[in-house]
C-alpha cells in the first residue's frame, strides 16, 4: 500500500509493487460497449524481500488472485509498477517474461485447469526443467524426487491429471513450481485442498526450502491459521486495497482494522465455540462501484460519520500499518 | 429406530487403469438421518470424493466402477436405478457441490443460463421465474452485483465466487440430501460463516448433509457425526465430540495433532510421519500399519473391522480388540 512506508533495505528488495491497479472492463449490450470497470486491484503497494514470506488474506473476490496474476504478467496492469529483481514487469515482452518464469513460479488456485490434461505427471512436473535445459540424469528420477517431496508416490509419474484427487493435483502443481528452484513462488490457495497432515508436510517443506535457498513466497490463503504459521508479514485485503499490513505477530495479537478483527473472530476452531454467522454484516460491496469514504464503512461495526465520506489514509506505528479512521485522531 | 435418509452399505469402487487396478473405496458403510449432518474427513486421496461420486452414480466409467454395495435412499437402491431416474434424483433430491467448481460449470455458458437450465430441468416454471429465482440465490450466497453476475462466464469470477455459484445451484432446489465436497476451500471465514448459516437453515427443514472437508474446525462447526477415512476405508466414526475429544484410531489422533492453529511466528507443523501407501499396493491387513506406532503382528495379517469402542463410537483397530484377537 502505502507511500508512507519507508523501507531501509541494505540491498534492493526482490519484489516491489507500486500503486498497482488492475481493472477489468465491464462490457454490455450488443456492441460490447465498455460500461465501467471491475476494480479488482485498486492501488496496492508493498515490498517483498528475499527470504521473506508475505501472507495475503481477504474476502472472497477482493482481488487476491488478480494481484497474483498481474505480478506474473498474466493480466495487464492498468496502472502502477511491479519491479522484480530490478526489472519492471509491465514493460516486458513475452519472450523476456518467459525467461523470467524460471525465477517466478506459481501454484494456481484451481489445479485442475492449470494442469495440461494431455501431459502425464512426469512431463508436467519436469516441463520447466526441460524448457530451461536443467535436466541432469533421467526425467523419471527428477519427477520421482519432486513428487516424493510433496508426499506422493513415484508410481504417479505415468498417470494423467484427471486420475488424481483434488489434493493430489494440488501437490502435482506444487512439485512443478518447486522444480526450478525459483526466487519467488506465488501460492494461491496452494494448500487449501490438502488434509491437515499433508498440509503440515507441505508447509514444512516450504519452510525448509526457504531456509536452504532463500526463497520468497507470496502466500495467498483464506486460512489465517495456515498463514500465521508460514508468513513473516501479513497483508489484509478488502475490495482491491490493502487495509492492514504488519508482522504476523502484530496482526494475530493486535489486529487493528475492524475487518481484520472480524476475520480472526470467524476462524472456526475444533472444540471451540460456534461462530456467529454475522461476523461481517451486510452485503458485500460491488467492486465496480466501491462505497465512498472507507470501503468497509457500510459493514463496519465501528463506523463513524467521517468514514462515510472520507477515505482513510494509512497510519503507521512500528511497521504496523492500518487504513482506518479509528486511528487517525491519535 | 426410524430409517435413515440414506444408508450406504459395503460400498466398494474399483478403478482399472493402464497402470493397474485398485480399490479407491473399500467396503465403506455409513448412514445419514433426516436433518443430520455427517462429516467425512481423511488423508488426501483416501477416497472421499470417489465415495461421493459413488452415491450420486457419477463415477467416470471406464476406468471406474462400483464393484459392490447397496445405497438405500428413501427406500430405493440407487445402484439399481436407470439413468433417467438417477437424473431426476440428482439435483432435486440429492445435490452435490463439487470439489473443483470449474469442473462442474460449463466454461462456454453464462452463469445465469446454466442456473436457469438446472431449475427448469426439475421444475415446471417459466424462463423468467427461473431467472428471478436463480438471481435471488446468488444474493443469498453473498455475491455482490447478482444481476450483473448472471451474465458472467465462469472465468470472470473469482475462485470463491465460482464456489458459491456451485453452492447456490446445489441448494436452490431444496434437496433432501446435500453432498458438499470441500465446499468452502476458497472462501474467507466470514463468507464461510454466511454459507454455513444458510445450510443450517436448511437443516431445520430436515435437509441432510454429507460434508467432505479437511478443515477440522468446519467439521466441528457443522457436523453431528464424523467418519474418518484412511486409504480407501473408514477407520473411525462417532459423534463429533467422541471423535475430537476421544479419538480412538491412531490415524485420527495424528490428524487432530496436525491441525494448524493461529500462531505468532513461523513454526514447523506436526505431520504424521511417513507417507500413505500407493493404492496400487495397499498392504495386506490394516492400511495404516507402516505409520502406526502401536502396530502388532496381526495388523499386517488381518483387516480390522469397525467395532464399537463406546456408545455410537466405532474404530477399526486391533488396539481395542484385546490380547486374544491380537494373537489370533
Ligand atoms: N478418474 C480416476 N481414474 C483413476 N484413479 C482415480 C480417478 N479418480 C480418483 N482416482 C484415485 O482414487 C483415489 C481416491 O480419490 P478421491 O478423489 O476420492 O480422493 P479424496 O479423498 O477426495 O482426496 P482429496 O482430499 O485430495 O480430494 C486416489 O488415489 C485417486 O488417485
Ligand atoms: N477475467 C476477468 N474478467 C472480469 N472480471 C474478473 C476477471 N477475473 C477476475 N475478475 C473480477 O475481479 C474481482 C477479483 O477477483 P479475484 O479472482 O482476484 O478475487 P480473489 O480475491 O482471488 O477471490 P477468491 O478468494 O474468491 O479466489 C472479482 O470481482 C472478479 O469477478
Ligand atoms: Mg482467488
Ligand atoms: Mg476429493
Amino acid at each position: 500500500m502505502p507511500e508512507t512506508r519507508k523501507p531501509t533495505p541494505v540491498k534492493a528488495p526482490l519484489l516491489e509493487v507500486r500503486d498497482l491497479k488492475t481493472w477489468f472492463p465491464i462490457k454490455r449490450g450488443l456492441f460490447s460497449i465498455t460500461d465501467g470497470y471491475v476494480r479488482a486491484v485498486d492501488g496496492i503497494s508493498f515490498v517483498l524481500d528475499r527470504n521473506e514470506t508475505l501472507g495475503l488474506v481477504g474476502e472472497s473476490g477482493c482481488g487476491k488472485t488478480t494481484l497474483g496474476r498481474t505480478l506474473l504478467g498474466l493480466e495487464q496492469a492498468t496502472a502502477g509498477d511491479i519491479v522484480f529483481d530490478g526489472v519492471s514487469i509491465p514493460t516486458l515482452g513475452r519472450r523476456q517474461m518467459n525467461r523470467l518464469r524460471r525465477h517466478i513460479q506459481v501454484v494456481f488456485q484451481d489445479p485442475l485447469s492449470s494442469l495440461n490434461p494431455r501431459m502425464n505427471v512426469m512431463d508436467i512436473v519436469t516441463e520447466g526443467l526441460v524448457q530451461f535445459g536443467m535436466v541432469e540424469g533421467s526425467k523419471q528420477e527428477h519427477a520421482a524426487r519432486l513428487l516424493g517431496e510433496v508426499g506422493m508416490n513415484r508410481d504417479a509419474i505415468y498417470r494423467w491429471p484427471h486420475e488424481f484427487s483434488g489434493g493430489q493435483r494440488q501437490r502435482i502443481s506444487i512439485a512443478r513450481a518447486l522444480s526450478l528452484k525459483p526466487d519467488l513462488i506465488i501460492c494461491d490457495e496452494a494448500v487449501s485442498a490438502l488434509d491437515v497432515s499433508v498440509q503440515a508436510q507441505v508447509i514444512n517443506l516450504f519452510l525448509k526450502l526457504q531456509k536452504d535457498h532463500r526463497l520468497s513466497y507470496l502466500f495467498i490463503s483464506h486460512d489465517l491459521s495456515v498463514v500465521s504459521n508460514i508468513a513473516d508479514r501479513v497483508a489484509v485485503m478488502y475490495l482491491g486495497q490493502i487495509v492492514e499490513f504488519g508482522n504476523t505477530a502484530d496482526i494475530v495479537r493486535n489486529p487493528l482494522h475492524p475487518y481484520t478483527r472480524a476475520l480472526i473472530a470467524a476462524v472456526p476452531v475444533a472444540g471451540g465455540k460456534h461462530i456467529a454467522s454475522d461476523a461481517v454484516r451486510g452485503e458485500p460491496p460491488s467492486p465496480a462501484s466501491p462505497p465512498e469514504g472507507c470501503r468497509f464503512h457500510p459493514r463496519c461495526p465501528e463506523v463513524m460519520p467521517v468514514c462515510r465520506h472520507t477515505a482513510p489514509n494509512v497510519m503507521e506505528k512500528d511497521g504496523h500499518q492500518v487504513m482506518c479512521h479509528l486511528y487517525s485522531q491519535a | 429406530m426410524i430409517a435413515p435418509l440414506i444408508d450406504i452399505q459395503h460400498l466398494s469402487v474399483r478403478f482399472d487403469t493402464d497402470e493397474g487396478s485398485f480399490h479407491a473405496v473399500d467396503d465403506v458403510s455409513f448412514s445419514i438421518g433426516r436433518g443430520e449432518s455427517v462429516g467425512l474427513v481423511g488423508e488426501s486421496g483416501c477416497g472421499k470424493s470417489v465415495t461421493a461420486l459413488g452415491i450420486t452414480r457419477l463415477i467416470p466409467s471406464p476406468p471406474g466402477h462400483i464393484s459392490s454395495g447397496r445405497i438405500l435412499f428413501d427406500n430405493m437402491d440407487l445402484l439399481l436405478q436407470k439413468p433417467a431416474v438417477l437424473r431426476q434424483v440428482r439435483g432435486a433430491a440429492i445435490s452435490m457441490i463439487f470439489q473443483e467448481p470449474l469442473s462442474a460449470l460449463s466454461p462456454l455458458h453464462r452463469i445465469g443460463r446454466q442456473m436457469v437450465e438446472g431449475i427448469r430441468f426439475h421444475r415446471d416454471v417459466s424462463n423468467k421465474e427461473a431467472w428471478a429465482y436463480a438471481r435471488e440465490w446468488l444474493s443469498k450466497v453473498g455475491l455482490p452485483d447478482a444481476e450483473e453476475r448472471m451474465y458472467a462466464y465462469p472465468f470472470q469470477l473469482s475462485g470463491g465466487m465460482q464456489q458459491r455459484i456451485m453452492i447456490a445451484m446445489a441448494l436452490m432446489l431444496s434437496p433432501s440430501l446435500v453432498i458438499a465436497d470441500e465446499p468452502t476451500t476458497a472462501l474467507d471465514v466470514t463468507t464461510q460463516a454466511q454459507i454455513f448459516s444458510l445450510i443450517r437453515e436448511m437443516k431445520q427443514n430436515d435437509t441432510s448433509l454429507l460434508l467432505i472437508t479437511h478443515d477440522m474446525g468446519v467439521v466441528w462447526e457443522m457436523c453431528d457425526r464424523v467418519s474418518v477415512m484412511y486409504a480407501s476405508r473408514i477407520v473411525e466414526s462417532g459423534s463429533r465430540q467422541d471423535v475430537f475429544n476421544r479419538p480412538a484410531h491412531p490415524y485420527t489422533t495424528g490428524l487432530l495433532a496436525a491441525i494448524p492453529r493461529l500462531s505468532v511466528d513461523k513454526t514447523r507443523l506436526q505431520a504424521i510421519p511417513g507417507q500413505v501407501p500407493s493404492p496400487f499396493d495397499y498392504p495386506r491387513g490394516c492400511h495404516f500399519q507402516d505409520r502406526c506406532e502401536h502396530v502388532f503382528d496381526v495388523c499386517r495379517e488381518n483387516t480390522p473391522e469397525l467395532r464399537s469402542v463406546g456408545e455410537g463410537h466405532f474404530a477399526a483397530c486391533f488396539l481395542y480388540r484385546g490380547e486374544d484377537a491380537r494373537n489370533a
